[in-house]
């Protein structure tokens, strides 16, 4: 994960974050928008590499309440079964250039085939960006274009452990044709894009009067025609301690606290794992975004899980054969840790209250859980894994579904029409057939 | 060329003793006293809802009274015999219409003013000079350093060849970029210098087909990441802010593995420029290094008295100057090793980052620091907070203070001096060495001042201010967009637009970079720098493909910038020439002379309602009334000499199949008349024009100093102005006196104090 030149966060820092990202003061009273809680909804995409392992997934049958059993992977979301949505039976029927890690990740959100291009991947023909949006971009876009849906950044993209290289491999979301996003994978880059200016307020404050002194100072050595001007000027420093004075006693929202100095490097990540979530739940709580993504890794992701005694990277051993029952039960335990960190998510959003609103703030968002392939060692793009979680889109939960194969650019259509934005095709229109999926 | 004027009115003032001036004097205060102060008051100065205009202005005498005699009085004009009015003109100007009797009236003062905007970018840019390796002088050589290397990293990789290249724009098919490259990879680095020619927001155009990362003021982090190539979307753009004037790092590598087609190319947009090929000669193979960039928005500097000056302390202005503070600390601390390159400068040890911001400060406020200050701008910030949070604060500290912010108020004239100087030459900050010379009191007298400024006048920042001058001068940024009306101009478009703009900078260059080149063959130089497209449009023998060089002009055609066809076509409406717009350039810019808006806005005549009238014949006709007169008379002689240049700045010598009519006048502010035809005359009179030599003196002192030149004595100008003609009117010579003029601290009646420097 360590680049030979650069760190992630010096990367992160040095491509603009924090750096004049707002204007200072501009935003000073306008950080968290008064909108109305009742009408907050709120996505989640997370994002886990190289397929499942199926029969340990899915539950066997179709059903509603007790009439389905949650299997080894998703047993730790026990606790949110009727809050849970699974929905066996989506493909990702995009084509065209590119391995299917590649069309897997880069065609997941956005539904439309990649460009033709440089970057070879296995056998195939080689590829570029997708050519099209992401659906998170997308209903971003719209609730940016609603006055009571705008946010301060409209959504915020969460990475851990993701490569620092820019590849078709390494990118989900796209603001546009061949623009993709990069996720910010260090807490430390992401804490300074939420709530850098917040500190950089707090460095101006504590230097004013140290500035008034100063000007004093120099005010003795001009005349009086030109102590004037000066006059001008403090008056303007005394006007700025006082707009910051006023504007720190009405910040609602505390700035979390993160643990100083943790490396970003493979064996952190639980650690980073955590800091994210924790900085992505401050951010819901001050409503600086209403849709996220949290990127683990990437495609091909090659995580060595040691903390769970798993030595090999997670990429080489989805390519066993399903024979290799060692390399099957450790998949799977790779699995069931990606889902015990959805289940940490749900469990801090159920105990966090809507702000200014009616129940929990799961109640008010849903998580996509999503992967870029059905199963590692077949690469297949069918029976992608969409798991959805929480009330944020009104759908109907506590059930298992099996769809028998649905192309998936409904199920974007269908995110996109939760939030009120009836679109009638994404991405690729030919695999839009239906229009969205009914799931409320 | 020169005549006396006419008969008639030289009748009036064959009494040019000082007893005949001295009773016209008397003659015209009574007349004046009885039919004129009930409108514009005993100074001239205007009455509240009669006429609330000061009578200022710069008409010589014998013109002012023909204004009068034919406007005046308001409700009888040409009622006035001539003599009167000669009469009350006579008084009017003495007493308070002439610039001298304004000057005298109300002496201007040197006020105090902050860095302007420009200062303060380049001041941030330059503070970071003891703290990086500086850049290599450019040689001759534009243009990128290109390597070529074939294999594998780490295996069989070699160079296999090395040159310049002047454009970055190669297509090599399914080919290779030489014959010599006999493996399927191989990789291109470009590498060298970028300069910025103004300030501002670029924006570059890369469109490769097979793997590219372009750098930009970065070494490590690419400006444009295009190692993911879509064959369908190759383009990739992304604007970055720089500031003008200084070179910047700048590389462009590719690498081949197994791309069907290799193309790529660089392109850029200058700010209020058009997507081009970037010019070579704003590239060279030398080595830059990365350069802190202020990117903060600033509103503009106050330019209310006809100049930028540092004079808005406003909300806006106070909060863009924290904001930039803020984000110039988020540049140092994202990346402290940067800016402390040196390996003894630890940026997570304590002791070496406070002593590094120790100097820093210093640096910064233009002194060496007491004790006391090192512990109120640096030591007490680390107090209890981590190196980063300290680091910022400083720097928002240093930025923001008076200190930084209002140069030259330091109780030690040789720190102030050398605080000024720099200001003055260079925008910036003075160098370490110099704070050294004030410490020793080294910047004293007038002799040191003067050995300093050579030495400053040598260094390519004041190559800058120079070319900052000349575009000020010209009014470069006041020009109209030159876009053209398509069907009378089919040969006009963006690109001629961009090729005039190119010509211009090239021939500003020659004085700015050159400052001991004569300013006078800014005017009346007989070449221009074309290129194959513009030497077809503008009537020089070219290959079509040819690149910029000096080419020798029809000398009875061509004259200098005057008749530059850049100047030409933004003088001009988008179908028809502009008298009026020349007229003013040549009156207001060139001449120095003042001149009043028009009372209301006025549409020009259409040639469809005066069908059949050449362009000089429509302005004559709409500029006939006696009240336009009073300054048209000024404006319209001028731009009729340039009547041979058409829209475009093409020379024509027929306009509606009548022969251009290119004669022109003029009356100096000293009554003498002086009639020309055509652009060679009009320019050698405008070189021998004293009036040129002192607003040149005059705007150049304004552009440096930010301050006006009467402030420090009002006969300053004439005085430099007759030293500068003893040595040849070289920018440099100029440069030096105004220099040397602005460190002696005027008192407030406008003269120069001697406790200051001792001037001999």
């Amino acid at each position: 994960m360590k680049s030979h030149y650069l760190s992630r966060r010096e990367f992160a820092q040095r491509t603009g974050i924090g750096l004049a990202a707002m204007p200072f003061l501009m935003n000073l009273t306008s950080i968290a928008r008064g909108s109305e809680a009742a009408t907050r909804q709120r996505l989640i995409i997370v994002f886990s590499p190289n397929g499942v392992i199926p029969p340990a997934f899915w539950p066997d049958e179709p059903g509603e309440g007790d009439a389905f059993q949650l299997k080894r992977i998703m047993a730790p979301l026990a606790p949110f079964k009727d809050r849970l949505l699974t929905l066996h039976g989506v493909n990702d029927r995009i084509r065209g250039d590119g391995d299917n890690h590649m069309r897997g990740i880069g065609c997941l959100l956005t539904g439309v085939e990649l460009y033709p291009g440089n970057i070879q991947g296995g056998s195939d023909t080689p590829a570029g960006w997708a050519s099209g949006i992401s659906i998170d971009q997308e209903i971003k876009n719209y609730l940016q274009s609603q006055p009571h849906s705008q946010t301060r950044f409209g959504s915020l993209e969460f990475g851990v452990g993701v490569p620092n290289r820019a590849d078709t491999w390494t990118r989900m979301v796209y603001s546009g044709a061949n623009k993709p996003v990069a996720p910010i994978d260090d807490p430390y880059a992401m804490f300074n894009k939420l709530y850098g200016q917040r500190s950089d307020e707090e460095s101006v404050k504590s230097i004013l009067d140290e500035l008034q002194i100063d000007l004093d100072r120099i005010k003795a050595r001009v005349s009086d025609a030109d102590r004037k001007l000066l006059d001008e000027h403090a008056a303007l420093v005394r006007d700025l301690e006082r707009q910051l004075n006023s504007s720190s006693t009405t910040q609602v929202h505390a700035v979390p606290q993160l643990d100083p100095n943790v490396e970003d490097n493979n064996d952190n990540i639980p650690q980073l794992t955590r800091m994210q979530m924790d900085l992505m739940l401050h951010a819901m709580m001050a409503d600086f975004a209403r849709v996220f993504t949290f990127q683990f890794t990437n495609s091909v992701g090659q995580a060595k899980m040691r903390w769970l005694g798993i030595e090999e990277d997670h990429h080489g051993l989805s390519h066993e054969p399903d024979t290799n029952e060692e390399a099957v039960e450790k998949l799977t335990k790779i699995n069931v840790w990606y889902s015990e960190q959805i289940a940490y998510l749900a469990q801090r959003l159920a105990d966090t209250r809507e702000p200014g609103g009616e129940g929990s703030m799961l109640d008010h968002t849903t998580i996509v859980w999503t992967n870029e392939l059905g199963k590692g060692n077949s690469h297949t793009l069918d029976n992608i894994p969409f798991v959805v979680l929480g009330g944020g889109l009104g759908w109907r939960t506590g059930r298992a579904l099996q769809l028998g194969g649905v192309s998936h650019n409904r199920l974007l259509l269908s995110l996109a029409h939760g939030f009120g934005h009836h679109i009638t095709t994404f991405g690729n229109p030919d695999h839009c057939g239906d229009g969205p999926l009914i799931l409320t | 060329m020169l005549r006396t004027f006419a008969a008639w009115l030289l009748n009036f003032f064959v009494v040019f003793t000082p007893t005949g001036v001295a009773q016209e004097f008397e003659r015209g205060k009574a007349l004046y006293a009885e039919s004129c102060v009930s409108c514009h008051g005993d100074r001239g100065l205007g009455v509240a809802d009669s006429y609330d205009q000061p009578l200022h202005g710069d008409l010589s005498i014998l013109e002012l009274a023909q204004v009068i005699q034919q406007t005046m009085p308001e409700d009888a004009p040409g009622s006035l015999s001539l003599e009167d009015a000669s009469s009350i003109a006579t008084f009017v100007h003495h007493e308070f219409y002439s610039p001298m009797a304004q000057l005298r009236n109300a002496p201007p003062t040197v006020e105090l003013s902050h860095l302007t905007v420009d200062q303060f970018r380049r001041s941030v840019l330059d503070l970071m000079i003891p703290f990086t390796h500086r850049p290599e002088k450019w040689t001759e050589a534009r243009g990128l350093k290109r390597t070529i290397h074939q294999g594998d990293w780490g295996k069989d990789r070699k160079q296999v060849d090395e040159r310049v290249d002047s454009q970055l724009v190669f297509d090599w098919g399914d080919g290779k970029p030489l014959p010599e490259v006999d493996h399927e990879k191989w990789q291109v680095r470009w590498s060298g210098s970028i300069l910025a020619p103004t300030t501002g927001m670029y924006e570059f155009y890369l469109d490769a087909t097979i793997r590219a990362n372009l750098h930009v003021n970065d070494h490590s982090v690419p400006f444009i990441d295009a190692s993911v190539v879509s064959f369908e979307k190759s383009l990739n753009t992304a604007s970055i802010f720089l500031v003008g004037g200084q070179s910047y790092h700048f590389h462009l590598d590719i690498q081949h593995s197994k791309e069907p087609k290799s193309r790529v190319a660089l392109e850029w947009r200058m700010p209020g420029g058009v997507r081009q090929t970037i010019p070579s000669r704003y590239l060279s193979p030398t080595w830059s290094p990365v350069q802190l960039i202020c990117s903060t928005t600033f509103p503009p500097d106050d330019s209310s008295v006809g100049y930028e000056r540092g004079r808005n302390v406003s909300r806006e202005w106070y909060e863009a100057n924290v904001a930039a503070a803020i984000e110039v600390g988020n540049r140092l601390t994202s990346n402290l090793k940067t800016w402390m390159p040196n390996d003894s400068n630890d940026p997570n040890n304590v002791d070496a980052v406070r002593a590094w911001c120790h100097r820093w400060v210093a640096r910064a406020l233009r002194h060496t620091l007491s004790d006391e200050e090192k512990r109120l701008y640096v030591d007490q910030h680390f107090e209890g907070d981590s190196i980063e949070r300290a680091v910022k604060k400083v720097c928002i500290l240093t930025l923001t203070s008076p200190e930084f912010q209002y140069p030259g108020l330091r109780p030690i004239v040789d720190e102030n001096n050398v605080a000024l100087l720099a200001l003055m030459l260079w925008d910036s900050l003075p160098e370490e060495w110099m704070l050294e010379m004030a410490q020793r009191r080294e910047v004293h007298d007038e002799g040191a001042v003067r050995g300093l400024v050579e030495k400053m006048l040598e260094d390519s920042r004041f190559h800058e201010k120079a070319r900052g001058f000349l575009r000020e001068y010209l009014g470069i940024r006041h020009l109209r967009e030159l876009a053209k009306d398509n069907e009378r101009f089919p040969e006009f478009n963006e690109a001629i637009a961009a090729d005039l703009r190119e010509s211009m900078e090239m021939f500003l260059d020659e004085f700015a970079s050159n400052p001991k080149s004569d300013l006078r063959s800014l005017l009346s130089a007989d070449y221009l720098y074309l290129n194959g497209r513009l030497g077809s449009l503008y009537g020089a023998d070219l290959p079509p493909d040819a690149p910029f060089q000096k080419v020798v002009m029809p000398n009875d055609r061509w004259s200098g910038v005057v008749s530059h066809p850049y100047l030409m076509s933004g003088l001009a409406y988008h179908n028809a020439s502009s008298p009026v717009h020349r007229g003013v350039f040549l009156a207001k810019r060139v001449l120095g002379r003042s001149l009043r808006p028009p009372v209301d806005a006025i549409i020009p005549i259409s040639e469809d309602t005066a069908p059949g009238l050449t362009t000089r014949e429509r302005v004559a006709l709409q500029t006939q009334g006696a009240m336009c007169q009073s300054c048209h008379r000024v404006i319209n002689p001028l731009g009729f000499a340039l009547e041979n240049f058409d829209a475009i700045g093409r020379f024509r010598t027929e306009e509606l199949q009548k022969a251009v009519d290119a004669s022109g006048q003029y009356v100096t502010t000293e009554g003498q008349q002086i009639e020309f035809r055509g652009v060679r005359d009009l320019a050698n009179f405008l070189v021998q024009s004293t009036e040129v030599r002192e607003s040149i003196v005059r705007q150049m002192f304004q552009y440096l100093a930010k301050q006006p030149i009467a402030a420090y004595g009002i006969e300053r100008a004439d005085q430099v102005e007759s030293l500068w003609a003893e040595e040849g009117y070289t920018i440099e010579s100029l440069a030096r006196q105004l220099a040397v003029l602005a460190v002696q601290k005027p008192n407030s009646d406008g003269k120069a104090a001697a406790d200051q420097i001792t001037l001999n």
